[in-house]
């Protein structure tokens, strides 16, 4: 039962993804400028430009051209960047995990303080402290992260020289763990401010609603006292949807964490996917986007399986 | 009531009154409600929604939230007065003394803890038992109130079990302490017909083995003529008469309870004309003077819109709040 | 005959159901002090931005002041002078059109095409409906930000490609609300009643699923034109909205950075005017969702 759902939404998945393949080829086809004009140079002759494109089988019809790639792609072989002329995908991984990491601390920084606010806030509802918290979330949820990063960086690292303004590492003889937790602070808060501003009002709505459950007044009519009510029977209640909401704000954080590396300087794949553009290297585009994505899908996909195994507790017979 | 042999009842409600505080202004859900509870015996409170039957039981355990608060009156059980005990008390006596079933047996389980561990939880709290030994008690519970193959199911989760099975699962870990009362709010309302009946006659069984006082809150004239040894009826917020159960059934003296049980009689009986009582039932909202059903009674009297009738003994056991009916010779019965 | 008769004094039931709704409308807004005051802050920015020529006391991509950076309560400068000694307050001003523009555009065009496919989708269902769920599910996958930048990439810098790339992020989502909103209403027994009592496809689709299926997708689209601001200025700030000198809050803030230490304002004056554009939208959104899920309940 479990199994069948899971095989359907995995097959889904492979579909989604492809579909996402034919967009991100697609949209580079869109682009534009021309191949050769951007590996050559304008100066070069257009003989040699000719030459190119049919080496780089350019002059193939469009669905060939797609299907080369994605073969090569799947292989692992995501082509040359245009600036460094080195594999795409060697440069591109250890980007990735810094993105991880940058994306996961701030993901910490959410849970931690969204989930206890969201608690407090829900044990007393419409209090002066709810009411304040709720405001402060809603403003919170919509600080533009690039400036909200400017904005710590301002106070933090340069009026207080509390923590570092840009990068991940000391530039010279930096790289150990406490190097790079410094370097991590301001970023990660920058990162967490939003989905934090989610988490808080969800933890709360789901909170309030299964304190009000019926299963609950029959615990209370049983003589359970407050705090059992909280940790026995509360919280396994909120629970799955807790983690359904802070897998989401995951994929989320993947996708978002972009302009705070820029503002950070953070060297991850969003960096990587910025200066690609910037750049026209199409090679790398294409990498970062397609990975981000996968992740993005991925994870989702967890969630979703997630989800449905516990749609089988709540279910009435 | 009938008195026990000692002259005392288990549970003295005197005057209790619960009002909610809304933004349209106070609501006085239960407005000077007295009775009394014996063992053994079965009492059913009967009313419409908004009568008050919920609120007045809800009462006596204190699961009042706001914006409802306990006004005044006090329920004196052993020795103690239920609407005065600090919260560590009436925590200590729900559950253990007084247990309570509610209505709604798909909502009232918690979906996340097996249903051992539900029915083993108020002796966990108030025996001190063991968890082993709480789980072999639950698995004896199961049984006795029919669930079939107990030690199999006792680790299952509500969800696979059946409406009617999970109000049995809700009656065993009501009845796990061992209560002295025991309160059925509506047990069987959001139940088939069939089972029903079979969930009456758990209670009844139940009751014949622990002797435990039963109070029933119902709208259904029916469970009251199967199983209740008293009947208490409820509008707006009062008692409006109180008597032994045949007593109600053959000479109704209320024009409320008159409506209700002549419609019972009129839907049994083809040959009787069906007299419904026009009107709907009335909310009390703010402090009114005079009876709150005289705006549908069809012997209203100028007293009545002005005093308050309040409960008056018609004869042994039988009560009545009315200024008109139980005067007169009252010849419908 | 039958026929004609009944399509006639349902029809003229159906138009004056919709004037005496457009009516209840106003008056649900008007009664709702919350709402009205937020539309009138709205109204208020909205003039503000199409009298920028006329408010702002400067040129606003043309240096003015003495000296850059000068800070904020300078003479005749209230917001300072940014890193090219052009006057802020200026700046600010005219940036505030060109947020409006294109959150309020790409939302308007979005709500709109959305509300004809998710019409089409729920109406006539089988394939239509089911490659339209396939195509969603390809752009769900990408994260909004990815989405946009993508297409700001390929587009090359300026106003119409934030546009654009707005619209594109914003279709799948209003979308998928339309076509389950569609869904929805076609489910309805009156809705089976009209279809086979007979009579053109179109004309029942148009009359009586339209009118019905349009509010909830108007009132979700609304709650995100605020995350579009915020949105739309980082594609500015990334330097893939309107080049220098045009004035725009988000390339404001990117401008601003290099000059964050000694003269923040020059970041944060900006920076707060999107938080504050963007908060104001958010909370219209929310009392408008509040309203129309207190008035379905009814």
């Amino acid at each position: 039962m479990i199994l069948s759902a899971a095989l359907s939404r995995l097959t889904r998945m492979v579909f989604v993804m492809l579909g996402v393949s034919i967009v991100v080829f697609g949209l580079v086809q869109l682009a534009p400028g021309d191949v050769a004009t951007t590996l050559l140079g304008p100066q070069a002759s257009e003989v040699a430009k000719q030459a190119l494109r049919e080496q780089l089988g350019l002059d193939q019809p469009i669905t060939t051209q797609y299907w080369w790639w994605l073969a090569s792609t799947l292989q692992g072989d995501f082509g040359n960047s245009i600036v460094s002329r080195s594999p795409v995908l060697a440069e591109v991984i250890p980007r990735s995990l810094n993105s991880l990491l940058l994306a996961g601390a701030a993901l910490l920084v959410a849970v931690a303080i969204g989930v206890s606010a969201g608690i407090a806030s829900a044990a007393m509802p419409n209090s002066v402290f709810d009411r304040i918290s709720m405001s402060f979330v809603q403003v919170v949820g919509t600080l533009p992260p690039f400036w909200l990063g400017l904005v710590l960086v301002y106070f933090f690292a340069l009026k207080y020289r509390l923590f570092p303004a840009t990068g991940m590492t000391k530039a010279f003889g930096g790289g150990d763990a406490k190097d790079i937790a410094l370097h991590l602070v301001l970023p990660a808060v920058t990162a967490a401010a939003a989905s934090t501003a989610v988490i808080v009002r969800m933890v709360r709505a789901v909170f309030l609603e299964v304190m009000a459950a019926d299963f609950m007044m029959v615990a209370r009519a049983r003589g359970v006292g407050t705090l059992r009510l909280l940790s026995h029977h509360a919280l396994p209640n909120c629970l799955p949807h807790i983690i359904t909401i802070v897998g989401l704000q995951l994929g989320y954080l993947i996708g978002g964490v972009l302009f705070t590396e820029v503002v950070f300087a953070w060297p991850g794949i969003g960096q990587s996917l910025y200066q690609a553009i910037l750049g026209r290297d199409i090679a790398v585009v294409q990498a970062c986007v397609l990975l981000i994505a996968l992740s993005f899908v991925l994870i989702n996909l967890a969630v979703d399986l997630f989800n449905s195994y516990l749609g089988n507790r709540t279910s009435h017979s | 009531m009938t008195k026990t042999t000692q002259g005392e009842h288990l549970l003295e409600v005197r005057d209790l009154r619960t009002r909610f505080n809304t933004e349209r202004g106070s609501l006085y859900a239960v407005d000077g409600v007295s009775f009394t509870v014996d063992s053994g015996r079965v009492l059913c409170i009967v009313g419409e929604s908004g009568s008050g039957k919920s609120v007045t039981v809800r009462s006596l355990l204190r699961l009042i939230d706001p914006p409802g608060e306990i006004i005044g009156g006090t329920a004196f059980f052993h020795g103690q007065d239920l609407l005065s005990m600090s919260k560590k008390q009436i925590a200590a006596v729900r559950g253990d003394k007084i247990a309570m079933v509610f209505q709604n047996p798909l909502t009232s389980l918690n979906p996340m803890m097996t249903v051992g561990d539900q029915i083993a939880e108020s002796l966990l709290l108030h025996r001190g038992v063991s968890k082993a030994e709480a789980t072999r008690e639950a698995v004896s519970l199961l049984r006795q109130v029919g669930i079939a193959a107990p030690e199999s199911r006792v680790g299952d989760y509500p969800a696979q079990f059946s409406g009617g099975m999970r109000q049995r699962i809700l009656i065993a870990a009501a009845l796990a302490c061992r209560p002295e009362i025991l309160i059925a709010d509506e047990p069987t309302t959001a139940l088939d017909v069939s089972i029903q009946a079979q969930i009456l006659g758990l209670l009844k069984k139940l009751q014949s083995e622990i002797n435990n006082a039963l109070i029933m809150i119902t709208h259904d004239l029916g469970v009251v003529a199967s199983i209740a040894d008293d009947v208490m009826i409820m509008y707006a917020g009062r008692i409006v008469e109180r008597a032994p159960v045949r007593e109600i059934f053959a000479r109704p003296r209320h024009p409320y309870t008159q409506g209700l049980i002549y419609t019972v009689r009129a839907l049994l009986d083809p040959d009787r004309p069906l007299h419904p009582i026009p009107g709907t039932p009335a909310i009390p909202l703010g402090e009114k003077k005079g009876c709150p059903f005289a705006p549908r009674c069809g012997y209203v009297q100028e007293v009545c819109r002005t005093k308050t009738p309040e409960l008056a003994p018609l004869n042994q056991d039988h009560v009545v709040a009315c200024h008109v009916l139980p005067q007169g010779s009252a010849a419908h019965a | 005959m039958t026929n004609t008769v009944h399509h006639t004094s349902v029809d003229r039931a159906g138009s004056s159901a919709r004037s005496s709704r457009l009516r209840m409308l106003l008056r649900t807004i008007s009664r709702d002090r919350k709402l009205s005051f937020l539309l009138i802050c709205l109204a208020l920015l909205a003039g503000i931005a199409i009298l920028a020529p006329v408010l702002s006391p400067y040129d606003p991509i043309v240096a003015v002041a003495a000296t850059p950076n000068m800070p904020v309560g300078s003479p005749g400068l209230i917001l300072g002078s940014d890193n090219q000694a052009r006057d802020i307050l200026s700046r600010v001003l005219w940036g505030a059109r060109i947020s409006l523009i294109v959150s309020i555009l790409p939302t308007l065009a979005a709500t709109a095409v959305s509300i004809v496919i998710g019409l089409l989708a729920g109406f006539f269902g089988g394939r239509i409906d089911t490659v339209l769920m396939a195509v969603l599910d390809v752009f769900f996958a990408f994260p909004i930000v990815l989405l946009a930048i993508a297409v700001a990439g390929v587009m090359g810098p300026g106003l119409l490609t934030i546009i654009v790339s707005i619209f594109v992020v914003l279709l799948p989502y209003v979308t998928r609300v339309a076509r389950t909103s569609a869904l929805q209403v076609v489910s309805r027994p009156y809705i089976e009643a009209a279809r086979s009592a007979g009579g053109g496809q179109i004309a029942i689709m148009l009359r009586y699923v339209l009118p019905n299926m349009i509010g909830p997708v108007i009132v979700y689209a609304t709650t995100l034109i605020g995350l579009m601001i915020v949105v739309a200025s980082g594609l500015s700030f990334l330097g893939l909205g309107v080049q220098p000198p045009a004035a725009d809050w988000g390339a404001m803030i990117a401008e601003g950075a290099g000059v964050l230490r000694q003269a923040p304002h020059v970041t944060f004056i900006p920076g707060g005017m999107i938080v504050v554009t963007a908060l104001l939208f958010n909370l219209i959104g929310d009392q408008l969702r509040d309203r129309f899920d207190a008035r379905k309940a009814e």
